[in-house]
């Protein structure tokens, strides 16, 4: 991948936003609009890149091992896509069902897949369709990488969503 | 029935087929967008014909869309008749609204050419 046109990393506490819901939308806003400046149909794209970093956002917030920990959320410019990344504190339960939810969804096909889980019960707590709905609508790319605690901390859950120009613009 | 928040309203009136929805729809969870959505659910459960206008619903995350989708498959179980519409010019409506057809094949909807959000 070629090197960084711009980023941007914004870090909270997932606390704050469970108390204060609506700054998961504030925030996806934001960083959407920093990313949508180069292109040309900006609101159309802004839109699109606040849906999707408002569900990895919601995700994090709602899936935090540690309420406590900080979140890091960052955005990156590449040439030809986009790349969305949370970082939050997670148990290796969570983390594992997480990774095999992820590789279910870039396995299969997302269409089918959104038809079966939206009339069955959540999947760990509600990012099933979410994440479904980003590889279906957006076609984004997604990848999950866990980093180990230290001692008896929680681990660290890294998801990175990519999108590329072309897809965006043809929204 | 009228509820109405700083990013959101839901306006659905008695006699009325339809009910339109407006705003930024992120509620926390499925269980608060259960709450919103009760007086539809309730209209949905009497057999009523409806037709939910979200063309102006800006964005609506995943547990308002799996709220929908509940919506959606009330309306098989109770043979209601229930019309979604949307507008071109919202991405999220264009792509998703019409997946829900798969689960409920009598399902309509309408995405009506619309501004796009830069021409606004």
């Amino acid at each position: 991948m070629s090197p960084a046109i711009t980023q941007l990393s914004v870090t909270f506490i997932p606390l704050d936003f469970v108390t204060e819901w609506a700054r998961c939308g504030q925030t996806a806003d934001y960083l959407a609009r920093f990313l949508a400046c180069d292109f040309q149909k900006r609101d159309v794209v802004a839109n699109v890149f606040s849906s999707v970093i408002n569900e990895l956002v919601e995700n994090a917030t709602k899936f935090s091992a540690d309420k406590n920990a900080a979140v890091t959320v960052s955005v990156c410019q590449f040439e030809d896509c986009v790349s969305i990344a949370t970082c939050n504190s997670a148990t290796l339960v969570q983390a594992e069902s997480f990774r095999e939810l992820v590789g279910v969804i870039m396995r299969g096909d997302a269409e089918t897949l959104f038809a079966e889980r939206i009339a069955t019960p959540p999947q760990i707590g509600g990012a099933g369709i979410g994440l479904i709905v980003l590889r279906k609508d957006y076609g984004a790319r997604l990848e999950v990488r866990l980093d180990p605690g230290v001692g008896g901390d929680p681990l660290s859950l890294h998801t990175t969503v990519t999108l590329t120009h072309r897809e965006v613009e043809q929204l | 029935v009228m509820s109405k928040h700083a990013e959101y309203s839901v306006l659905c009136r008695d006699a009325e087929e339809r009910v339109v929805l407006r705003g930024v729809l992120r509620l926390h969870s499925p269980a608060a967008f259960e709450e919103l959505f009760a007086p539809i659910s309730t209209r949905i459960e009497r057999g009523e014909t409806l037709h939910l206008d979200l063309s102006e619903v800006s964005f609506m995350n995943s547990s308002g869309i799996r709220a929908l989708a509940m919506l959606v498959l009330q309306a098989k179980e109770r043979g209601a008749r229930l019309r979604l519409t949307g507008s071109t010019g919202i991405p999220w409506q264009k792509k998703t609204l019409h997946s829900l057809s798969a689960i409920s094949p009598k399902l309509e909807i309408d995405i009506a050419t619309g501004p796009s959000l830069d021409s606004k």
